[in-house]
């Protein structure tokens, strides 16, 4: 797996710069808990060509501020909503609750599972 | 005439997904298609709890979908029997302990009749309808209620009267 | 002025197979907007293949994330951590895991189409193609020993060998469903009556299946050239000179036409696997415990299936993502939905072949 790292405030020019939908398809942004910080992947695929995927990545604190992608590629929105839910990742506009109910465990895919706040 | 005898000539069904796989679900499916036909034993598939006689459930129970199935059992009309098709509905199966299921339906609502297998085969399906439609004949109209549900209860938007109802079951009850 | 009426479906209702809820807003029966909850059947697969179950039952324990598309779940699962283990695996397992693929797409496409007929009031063609379908079911059962979740495929090749008897009993099941697949066309096709109720209902345009990244047989018929089996080499498909079908008219009907030439195709390509299935051990050992990262792609009978795994030595993944063709189609969903006649929704939703539980996990 080949990856092009970026800074996040950098992603959406970067997207920009090369996303043309008839021959890239957003397959999913993927966030990975490595212990101390959280790997976030965006990859690209191209569409009807057996080419490298192209996978933009950037390492991020817990809970650190991500830019959406929704408004350049609509199908990106369920995946930062389940990142969100599933690994706490903040990225802009996601909320929570697609997946889990209140009274499941919060962030349960992160190594050390948040507490939940009962508020 | 006895009303018994006649209810076990044609039971219908309602079927509950309760987070399965599918696997069991696309089986009770091929058990209404002609190759095992269950419409022959005056078995129908109606999506409605109020005219169903027997509720086929699959699944381990999720957290969102518990109080549906609460309230579907709750508004099925007395007699009726539940068949848990699936090992992950009878006992959590492969999902047991997993961090959003409810280790099997029994958990939530009585089950008469378990058929085991992941995925079931069509014919074991049919033989526990056929236990299912059994039990049914010596059911009496009293009212079976669901177990509690368990876990906490949160109250979020308009989830909450739902919630509180199968609460309140489960509290006369107790 | 015109009132807006709001209609849940689900998540229990006659028209779904499984629990997903969808709330329309309709102005004198047309679509104008809808909001779509698909977490019913969220069980935490992903979570227990990181912390309970060790990569060699990862396989099966995925498999049980979708019951209609089990075997490609376990393959996607399987070809990813064979990248980060040490392991040959021999040609002729790689044959008789596309030959288990293509068998499932058949099985689950006819589920399909018989889905959309019943959802469309065709209680007859449902039966019909129910009965053919238990053909391709019989064969699974041949090739694996389970009608579904058959657990085909396993860490360096598959459970079960198959031995000429076997293939000779496949050839002659897919050869019986080869000559009722015609007919089938026919009235799927050819009838009047459904080419009024099938053709301009459901459409999506060819910009619009590129802008929302559509993907598997709602994208090809909408004229997208997109195929996994031509877009990654994991899978020696090359081989059997395999070419994606397209369509272009993106409606039901062609939704339609599409996996009925799929499934025509599909059994091409199981002939021809078992013509040239070369030699070889169907099962090597696996050594070593998963170390780096990897990602496996495939063609799922809905779409393109994606798997990521990461190992750090253990015997445990450290993170595994799937990423499941439905989901990528859930926002075209929406956008088909828009404008459509409330009548027409449960035929439409079921030609787009929604699977809730592989999207929820
Ligand atoms: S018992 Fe197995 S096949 Fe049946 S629904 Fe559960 S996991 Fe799926």
């Amino acid at each position: 797996m080949r990856r092009t790292e970026i800074t996040p405030d950098r992603l959406l020019g970067e997207v920009r710069a090369f996303y043309d939908p008839t021959r890239w398809r957003f397959l999913t942004v993927n966030a990975t808990d490595t212990g101390a910080e959280l790997l976030i992947d965006w990859i690209f695929v191209p569409i009807g060509r057996d080419e490298e995927p192209v996978i933009l990545s950037s390492c991020v604190a817990y809970q650190a501020p991500l830019p959406s992608l929704a408004a350049l590629i609509p199908a990106s929105a369920l995946g930062e909503a389940e990142m969100c839910d599933l690994l706490g990742v903040a990225f802009e506009g996601a909320k929570p609750g697609l997946f889990l109910e209140p009274d499941a465990p919060r962030a349960p895919l992160l190594k050390t599972p948040r507490e939940r706040d009962d508020d | 005439m006895r009303l018994e005898r006649f209810r076990k000539k044609s039971p219908w069904i309602l079927h509950y997904n309760a987070g399965s796989c599918n696997g069991c679900d696309i089986e009770i499916l091929a058990c209404l298609a002609p190759r095992y036909d269950v419409e022959r034993l005056g078995i129908l598939n109606r999506g409605n709890p109020k005219q169903a006689d027997i509720l086929l459930v699959t699944g381990p129970v999720t957290h969102r979908s518990r109080d549906r199935l609460v309230e579907l059992y709750t508004q099925m009309a007395e007699p009726k029997v539940v068949v848990a098709v699936g090992s992950c509905t009878c006992s959590g199966g492969i999902f047991r302990h997993m961090y959003h299921v409810g280790d099997g339906v029994d958990q939530f609502i009585p089950v008469d009749s378990y058929v085991a297998g992941c995925a079931a085969r069509p014919e074991q399906i049919i033989e526990g309808v056929a236990r299912a439609l059994e039990i049914l004949e010596h059911k009496s109209h009293e009212i079976e209620r669901p177990f509690q549900l368990r876990g906490p209860l949160y109250c979020s938007g308009e989830q909450t009267i739902r919630r509180q109802m199968a609460a309140k079951v489960s509290d006369e009850t107790n | 002025m015109i009132k807006q009426l709001h209609i849940p479906l689900g998540s229990q209702h006659a028209a779904l197979l499984e629990p997903l809820r969808l709330d329309f807003s309709t102005e004198n029966e047309r679509i104008v907007s809808v909001r779509s909850d698909m977490g019913y059947v969220h069980r935490g697969v992903e979570h227990a293949c990181m912390n309970r179950f060790d990569f060699k039952k990862v396989p099966f324990v995925v498999a049980r994330v979708c019951g209609l598309c089990a075997i490609t779940h376990s393959t996607a699962a399987v070809l990813a951590t064979e990248q980060i283990v040490e392991c040959m695996v021999s040609e002729r397992a790689q044959w008789l895991r596309m030959l288990a693929l293509e068998f499932d797409r058949i099985h689950s496409h006819m589920l399909c189409l018989a889905h959309v007929a019943e959802s469309s009031g065709y209680e007859a063609l449902f039966m019909h193609t129910m009965m053919e379908r238990e053909r391709v079911m019989e064969a699974q059962e041949i090739l694996s020993g389970n009608r579904v979740q058959f657990d085909y495929a396993t860490l360096g090749g598959v459970t079960r060998d198959m031995d000429s008897q076997c293939a000779q009993a496949l050839l002659a099941k897919v050869g019986a469903l080869k000559s009722v697949l015609s007919g089938l066309r026919d009235r799927f096709e050819a009838n009047w009556s459904t080419q009024m109720r099938f053709k301009g209902v459901g459409a999506i345009t060819l910009e619009e299946a590129y802008r929302l990244g559509t993907v598997g047989p709602i994208a090809r018929a909408a004229g997208v050239r997109t195929d996994i089996r031509i877009e990654s080499s994991h899978l020696p498909y090359r081989a059997l000179g395999f070419e994606p079908i397209v369509a272009l008219e993106g409606d039901l009907y062609a939704r339609n036409r599409l996996r009925l030439e799929e499934i025509a195709q599909s059994i091409e390509l199981i002939e021809r696997i078992l013509e040239g299935l070369p030699e070889g051990a169907h099962l090597s050992k696996v050594r070593g415990r998963p170390k780096g990262e990897a990602m496996a792609r495939i063609e799922a009978p809905r779409g393109e299936l994606f798997y990521y795994v990461r190992g750090n030595g253990g015997a445990i993944f450290e993170r595994l993502r799937i990423r499941t063709p439905t989901y990528a189609n859930l926002k075209a969903f929406e956008a088909i939905f828009l404008g459509q006649e409330y009548s027409s929704i449960p035929a439409i939703l079921a030609s787009l072949d929604p699977c809730m539980s592989c999207t929820a996990k």
